[in-house]
């Protein structure tokens, strides 16, 4: 599973390199951008195993573009997980409606979060 | 680095307790195995994003557009507690909760008090800038 390919989108510098460095560390090949819609672009070339998402960006927010992914017969089979602020509940819920495979709240817990990926990759596979 | 905190003592209001800055464990872990530079980078982008988004609030506040000014404080909340900025984030969090209802000059108010937070929090990271 390491090895994979996850892009991360995120508006937030700090949380997007954060990410990065802890995900390469756990051994994932990570494509980070800032926005969504340069998180689609990416798809027609890019196909990876995982899209790390947040929620509330500038632009499309992160609902819109899993609702776009979600509706592409050529990338419905890419787990989408929502980033998610721990404080609020309802997006949690709002990116589950979006078709999110699920969600991790922020802050990112480096400790936890390659076991996270690598879950929601395991049940993907599965599904 | 020392990785101490420090409680703001010019900051007015509910956040007036909350510590300046306290590197969370999953960044101090960082330091400890011997990569503190990433533990720089990161605080170095914190604060660059930080000041480009807090005059890009004040941009939307005189503007009026409050749903910018919410945007941009939960983004800021969010960036200040992944570093452990966590009076700013505190301050963040206010704002964001309180900008499509509180009246200007509350909002106004909350975002100088952000601005002194984030400087004051810059000027910590700063004096206590030694990896050694």
């Amino acid at each position: 599973m390491a090895g994979e390919t996850i892009l991360v989108v995120d508006d937030a510098s700090v949380n997007l390199k954060l990410t990065d460095i802890v995900l390469r560390k756990e051994g994932f090949r990570v494509h980070a951008v800032s926005d969504a819609e340069q998180a689609l672009n990416a798809l027609a070339s890019l196909r990876p195993s995982l899209v790390l998402a947040d929620i509330q960006m500038p632009g499309m927010d992160g609902l819109e573009m899993t609702r776009r992914i979600k509706e592409d017969p050529l990338t419905r089979g890419i787990v989408v997980v929502a980033l998610t602020a721990c404080a609020m509940k309802e997006d949690e819920q709002k990116a589950l409606d979006a078709g999110c495979d699920g969600y991790i709240t922020k802050p990112i817990d480096t400790h936890t979060l390659g076991t996270r990926v690598r879950e929601y990759l395991a049940r993907g596979c599965l599904s | 680095m020392p990785l101490q905190t420090e409680r703001p003592n010019s900051t007015a209001g509910q956040n007036a307790s909350a510590v300046l800055w306290d590197l969370p464990d999953s960044l101090r872990e960082f330091v400890s195995g011997g990569d503190p530079e990433m533990v720089v980078e990161i605080l170095t982008l914190f604060q660059d994003d930080s000041s480009v988004r807090l005059r890009e609030l004040n941009d939307a506040l005189a503007a009026g557009d409050r749903d910018a000014v919410r945007k941009q404080a939960h983004t800021l909340k969010g960036a200040a507690l992944q570093i452990g900025a966590i009076a700013m984030s505190g301050l963040c969090r206010e704002m964001e909760l309180l900008a499509t209802s509180a009246p200007g000059p509350q909002l106004l108010d909350l975002a100088c008090r952000t601005w002194e937070c984030f400087e004051r929090t810059c000027r910590y990271m700063l004096q206590t800038e030694n990896w050694g």
